[in-house]
């Protein structure tokens, strides 16, 4: 199936991505980003908050932004 | 389509495709320069092979700095199209969509703060076609053509820093790569001591430093990804970045040094008696007499030896009155006096006489 992640980390970009059938919210996070936890970031389906283990529908839209970005100055 | 907030969406997405329109203006006017600089190139090239042939070393010379040059023009246009046409890649959300992104706002964000209701600055928004959020999660401005949404109060490492209205300028979307087109202003600014520019140790005159999220940022807006775009600026306001703020935070309740305005913590201030104020170590000297410190301000400079000294160091002659340092002072007489005290001795040893005659000739006019 097919669900598009939109990832704000780095370049931000958003892209359709092919799935297996039932893969989770969780699952999903530790495939496209590996070594990262799941809770140092906004994860959000269909605009909405979501339970680690929310299995993802064909067309999901996924969103995930980091809890800590940093800013800059002098 | 009565719906205001889709009225808004609608509008948001007129501004996206203006923004996306000037894009492709952007595109084509760069690939019209890298053509031109190659055309350029090739004739330089042309005329550096006939240079070479007749052995011209002057011309080649200059062929070659010619051709560098242009190459440094095509790279830059090169790198800046490769920007560009990445843009270009993505679709602007069309004005359901936006919808949707309004909707998501709403529900990530604070609404408006109550106490800021009645605030002068709140008062403008009153006209008929600015419209908010279901939750007042956003305000849109139909004059200004601004987006705004609010942080709950943020606090970094135990300095509160209030609440920030962040509103972006829909107008100003896509007009310049050099500034993203937003404002984190402070509704309730706790500005460092002295410098009322910066609100947040990330902001200066209401502009937000992104740092590393400069890309991303520019990816959201660039399709009208409102929700991420304002969620990531939330995140950098709620985080500090102790390697490049503008104000640290340990400086941020800093005493300001009254004479050069440099933020000191508490070992770094120094104490001058005489004004009792504390200054940082730069604006801080000693007298050159009593050894003691004191702030510039405090010190005088003793017009024979140059020497700063202290205003209790610092004494007057006694027979001309003129400020003098205590090491210059000599039976307090100033070096010039002293001199013509030892000039006058000096004549009175070689003629007695004479001094007594003075004396006379003065007391003279009294007695007359």
């Amino acid at each position: 199936m097919k669900v598009l992640f939109i990832n704000n980390l780095g370049g931000g970009y958003a892209d359709h991505l092919h799935v297996q059938d039932g893969i989770t919210v969780e699952q999903l996070f530790k495939q496209q980003l590996p070594g990262c936890k799941a809770e140092d970031y906004l994860i959000r389906v269909n605009r909405q908050p979501s339970a680690r283990d929310q299995a993802l529908q064909e067309g999901d839209r996924v969103s995930i932004t980091p809890l800590k970005i940093d800013g800059a100055g002098a | 389509m009565k719906d205001p907030r889709y009225r808004v969406a609608c509008l948001i997405h007129e501004h996206l495709l203006a923004a996306q329109n000037r894009r492709r203006g952007d595109q084509v006017r760069t690939a019209n320069s890298i053509a031109d600089e190659l055309q350029r190139f090739q004739r330089a090239q042309r005329l550096a092979s006939l240079a070479y042939i007749h052995n011209f070393q002057g011309a080649l010379r200059r062929l070659d700095q010619q051709m560098d040059h242009l190459l440094l023009d095509v790279k830059y246009h090169v790198e800046s199209a490769s920007r560009l046409f990445a843009h270009e890649s993505r679709t602007v959300l069309t004005a359901h969509e936006l919808l949707d992104e309004l909707d998501q706002i709403d529900a990530e964000f604070e609404a408006r703060p109550v106490r800021q209701y009645q605030a002068p600055h709140f008062r403008a928004f009153r006209g008929r076609d600015n419209f908010r959020g279901r939750g007042l999660g956003w305000r849109f401005e139909a004059e200004e053509r601004t987006l705004s949404v609010w942080t709950e109060p943020i606090e970094l490492e135990g300095l509160y820093l209030g609440t920030f209205e962040i509103k972006l300028f829909l107008a100003e979307i896509g007009l310049t790569a050099r500034r993203l087109p937003f404002r984190c202003i402070a509704l309730d600014p706790h500005s460092p001591a002295g410098n009322e520019h910066i609100t947040h140790p990330h902001v200066s005159d209401d502009y937000l430093c992104t740092g590393e999220a400069d890309a991303a940022l520019n990816a959201s807006l660039g399709v009208g990804r409102l929700a991420d775009f304002f969620l990531m600026v939330r995140q950098i306001l709620r985080t500090y970045n102790p390697e490049s703020p503008y104000v640290a935070i340990e400086h941020w309740e800093a005493e300001l040094c009254p004479d050069c305005g440099y933020a000191m913590c508490e070992d770094e201030q120094y104490f001058c008696e005489q004004c009792e104020r504390y200054y940082c170590d730069s604006c801080m000297s000693g007298c050159n007499c009593c050894q003691s410190s004191f702030c510039r301000g405090c010190l005088h400079q003793c017009e024979f030896c140059d020497e700063s000294v202290c205003k209790e160091c610092m004494l007057s002659c006694a027979k001309c009155g003129i400020a003098c340092c205590q090491s210059c002072l000599d039976d307090d007489l100033c070096p010039n006096c002293k001199e013509e005290q030892e000039q006058q001795d000096g004549d009175d040893e070689d003629n007695p006489n004479e001094g007594e005659e003075r004396n006379t000739s003065k007391e003279q006019p009294q007695a007359a």
